[in-house]
């Protein structure tokens, strides 16, 4: 299965699908259907290392892939749907911008994303200029999400995101060993999930609700 | 190495140590007196040091191992620095002296450990700026002088004036800090070293012109130039009585310190460097006077009129200048001469007057004209020395002020007669006659200020109870004093003191050393000031004896009140006001006064009771606020619109700012 998969079309194709989650996540109007596309991403992420080694992979990077695959494709998701539950039902507010201009806004990010990965010229690394332009654009996509949402839970998605695509541009350099790096900033990721959990709780009971709008009337 | 220069060192830090110790006192009044053991022996030790300096024309540098990150810790004893010192040095010590009764009398409202600390720490501040011998540390040692006031001002937070010139004060200071930093950038620049002696050597300095405007206006925001004086008025009057000594007596001389070292270090000066020292010099003398002329606060008039002397000062620098490229070398002697007496001068009068409005404001709790009167009969030994400084100042002989404004007018007439059938000539007489103007409108404004605090009968309830104030702030000021009387007996001694620092300043502006003929002239100028002086004191000492004689023997002779003129009941209601007083002259010179006048229109035979008021508010100020810091605080208020609360827009700054820097970056190669 691995000979099959390991080829440059897996590769890609993990790619492609991960620009869907993307734009999907950027389109997605519902937190519980967000929680399922992050978990899907989660999911394709975790393959990627092994998808782009070059070869067979050796036991430590699929151990190193599978703790990956399950923190973001299984554990963060289930943590997500569980503080999901625990908030009150609310109606979203609208955010600050549409989501279909979110998600134009998305392609645009790519085709940027894609003009940059030119504008590097070719990497010592080859995987590294195939994966530079997705990653890129993931990054895009979870700055979008942070900027453009009013409610805490979709914008802790974008953190996610945004995490997922520091991931991508690290993943070429898998055979570096440099997963190290990424554990780290997971574990900084995680972190800050806990911590943004924390804060929601807290939004949540001073505000009765998690708009991020009701943080601007603590200003001066 | 040279002893004198260790010891100016030496004195300056521990002039800072006395500061540490007070500090760790706390608010107990032990602060205040562990100044006053500390900083007057250690300043005294500092003054020894910079006498003899100036005397031997002692250069010593002294490197600290210190690592800076840009620049080095480098100080530098020189005749001009050693002039600087003595002012500060000695200064600090009347005003450490007279510390403990001025805070103890604040009490309630100040932290005595931190206001001592402050205190020192502006004291040695000034010493080491001046002994500052590198472009980048000298900025340092320049800051930290420069807000060590802020924390003397205001010597309660609850007093909204203090507040305010607190504020105001430290606004000026950075802003002229600005041109400075400007300024000795693109001196370590072009010098490729941050070390004076590295800006010296330079073959031609680029834009020195630029530079030099820079300077002037870095420095002369600091000694409060027109019109670049806001600070200045409201800090002097509401600092203490002790701070008010160090801001107007030596802080105001580190900005002219300042102007004469880039001068130094800019190469010899071109002719437009004279124009624009004439014009600055000029336009700050006749202003800072005219805007002190009409002021209610006893106070603030002593501030204008340090806008004034520095005025004085510029424009002896500019026709120095002038002579020495006219080659008139004695002119040029004689205008640094007079110069650099002046300075010191001032910070002895000046100082003076601070202390004698200080010990009026202990006394009656207003310096404000209109409530003062008759305080000569109350408080007859601050009255006199009052008189004293004020007579000082305005410019009576034999007294000091005279002494070097006699050698500037020779100066600036035997420069025009060298300068003969030149434009020059011209512009020697023109600052001749605006040192005479100045000098006029300066005795005016003493009469006025001295007349309507200590002359008279006492209005209202403010000054029936004053009386003299304790014995050290007395001391202090007899100290003062004598110096008005001696310095001006003491001219051709001082003369002596000064010849290093004339001879490498005169060679520094006309590329010469001056010949020794060139000094004759001071030295006999001086040394007839000093005998005119002893015989006017003979004199006068001769008129109060046989006065007192002839009215001790007289039983018709009583006391009467002052301005009586006649009048069967007159009352200090009759008395000349503050307004009333500069009411004419302020009518004739509107434009440049510009003073608010009201006055009731009388309809009836009988009108009812009505008051008129003139007041001189400082107009520049309501200029720079329409002009520069209206438009800025719109600003600032619209920039806050930027901090709104919203975490989405603060990551979208973050997010646009990374796009934009990507794009740039990815663009340009």
């Amino acid at each position: 299965m691995t000979s099959i998969l390991s080829t440059a079309d897996g590769l890609n194709a993990a790619l492609g699908l991960i620009i869907i989650t993307d734009l999907a996540l950027l389109g997605a109007e519902r937190q519980r259907l967000s929680i399922r596309l992050i978990a899907n991403q989660g999911v394709l992420l975790g393959l990627v290392p092994v998808l782009a080694y070059n070869g067979t992979p050796d036991m430590y990077l699929i151990a190193v892939s599978a703790i990956f695959l399950i923190i973001k494709g299984v554990i963060l998701p289930l943590l997500l749907r569980r503080t999901h539950r625990q908030l009150p039902s609310q109606q979203l507010p609208k955010p600050y911008l549409g989501y279909s201009a979110c998600a134009l806004l998305g392609i645009i990010g790519f085709a940027l994303s894609l003009w940059i990965g030119g504008r590097l010229g070719i990497a010592a690394n080859p995987l590294f200029s195939q994966v530079f332009p997705i990653g890129m654009a993931t990054i895009f996509t979870g700055l979008l999400l942070i900027v453009s949402r009013k409610e805490v839970l979709s914008q802790l998605f974008g953190y996610l995101v945004l995490e997922n695509g520091i991931f991508l541009l690290g993943a070429p350099m898998a055979e570096q060993e440099s997963f190290w790096l990424e554990l780290s900033i997971l574990l900084d990721i995680m972190v800050a999930v806990f911590v943004m959990g924390i804060a929601i709780h807290h939004i949540n009971r001073a505000f009765h609700s998690t708009y991020v709008d009701h943080i601007a009337s603590l200003k001066d | 190495m040279d002893i004198s220069a260790a010891v100016i060192l030496a004195a300056a830090l521990l002039v800072f140590a006395g500061g540490l110790t007070a500090l760790g006192f706390g608010r107990s009044f032990r602060a205040t007196l562990a100044v006053r053991f500390i900083v007057p022996p250690a300043a005294l030790l500092g003054l020894a040091g910079c006498v003899s300096a100036l005397l031997l024309g002692v250069r010593q540098d002294f490197a600290l191992p210190w690592p800076l990150p840009l620049g080095n810790c480098l100080f530098r004893v020189d005749p001009l620095s050693a002039f600087f010192l003595v002012p500060v040095f000695f200064l600090s010590a009347l005003a450490a002296l007279v510390l403990p009764e001025r805070a103890g009398l604040l009490q309630k409202q100040i932290h005595a450990g931190r206001h001592c600390f402050f205190f020192c720490t502006l004291a040695s501040g000034m010493a080491l700026t001046v002994l500052a011998a590198d472009g980048i540390f000298f900025l340092l040692l320049w800051e930290i002088m420069s807000l060590a006031p802020f924390f003397l001002i205001a010597h309660s937070d609850e007093n909204s004036d203090g507040r305010f010139a607190s504020w105001i004060y430290l606004i000026a200071a950075h802003l002229g800090a600005l041109p400075l930093l400007l300024l000795f950038s693109f001196l370590t620049i072009q010098a490729g070293s941050s070390d004076f002696a590295a800006y010296m050597v330079m073959p031609a300095v680029r834009h020195a012109g630029f530079l030099f405007i820079l300077g002037l206006i870095g420095f002369g925001a600091k000694c409060g130039l027109f019109p670049l004086h806001m600070w200045m008025p409201e800090a002097h009057s509401s600092a203490p009585g002790h701070v008010a000594v160090l801001l107007s007596g030596t802080m105001l001389n580190i900005g002219l310190y300042g102007i004469l070292r880039l001068l130094s270090l800019l190469g010899p000066p071109d002719i437009v460097t004279a124009y624009i020292l004439l014009a600055a010099g000029g336009l700050s003398g006749i202003m800072g006077i005219l805007l002190g002329l009409g002021q209610a606060d006893m106070k603030r008039s002593l501030a204008y009129s340090s806008a004034e002397n520095m005025g004085i000062i510029l424009l002896a620098a500019g026709g120095a200048v002038l002579a020495a490229h006219h080659n008139a070398p004695a002119a040029m002697v004689l205008l640094l001469t007079g110069l650099l007496l002046h300075i010191w001068n001032h910070s002895v009068f000046k100082s003076l007057l601070f202390l004698g409005a200080n010990a009026v404001k202990e006394n009656t709790h207003t310096t404000m004209l209109h409530r003062l009167g008759g305080l000569g009969k109350l408080m007859p030994f601050t009255g006199g020395c009052f008189a004293a400084g004020s007579a000082s100042i305005a410019g009576v002989p034999p007294l000091n002020g005279f002494m070097g404004e006699l050698l500037l007018y020779c100066g600036f007439a035997l420069g025009a007669e060298a300068a003969k059938g030149t434009d020059a000539a011209l512009l020697f007489w023109v600052a001749f006659f605006t040192l005479g103007t100045i000098a006029g409108f300066s005795l005016f404004t003493f009469s006025r200020v001295y007349g309507l605090a200590f002359l008279g009968a006492p209005r209202g309830s403010d000054g029936s109870t004053a009386r003299d104030p304790d014995a050290f702030l007395k001391s202090a000021m007899f100290v003062l004093a004598g110096l008005c009387l001696g310095v001006s007996l003491a001219g051709p001694l001082l003369l002596r003191l000064l010849t290093p620092l004339l001879a490498w300043f005169s060679e520094l502006l006309s590329l010469a050393p001056p010949a020794e003929a060139a000094f004759a002239m001071p030295a006999a100028l001086l040394q007839g000031y000093a005998w005119a002086g002893c015989g006017l004191f003979a004199l006068l000492a001769v008129i109060f004896l046989a006065r007192s004689r002839i009215m001790r023997g007289n039983p018709e002779a009583t006391v009467s009140d002052t301005w009586g003129c006649g009048y069967t009941a007159p009352s200090a209601r009759i008395q000349y006001t503050g307004g009333s007083f500069s009411f004419s002259l302020s009518l004739l010179l509107r434009p440049l006064i510009r003073p608010q006048m009201f006055a009731p229109a009388l309809k009836d035979i009988f009108p009812g009771p009505a008051g008129a008021s003139v007041s001189s508010p400082d107009w520049p100020t309501a200029v720079w606020t329409r002009l520069f810091f209206r438009p800025v605080t719109v600003l600032s208020e619209q920039a806050k619109n930027l901090q709104h609360g919203l975490l989405n827009i603060y990551i979208l700054y973050i997010l646009i700012a990374l796009m934009a820097a990507l794009v740039w970056a990815l663009g340009r190669t």
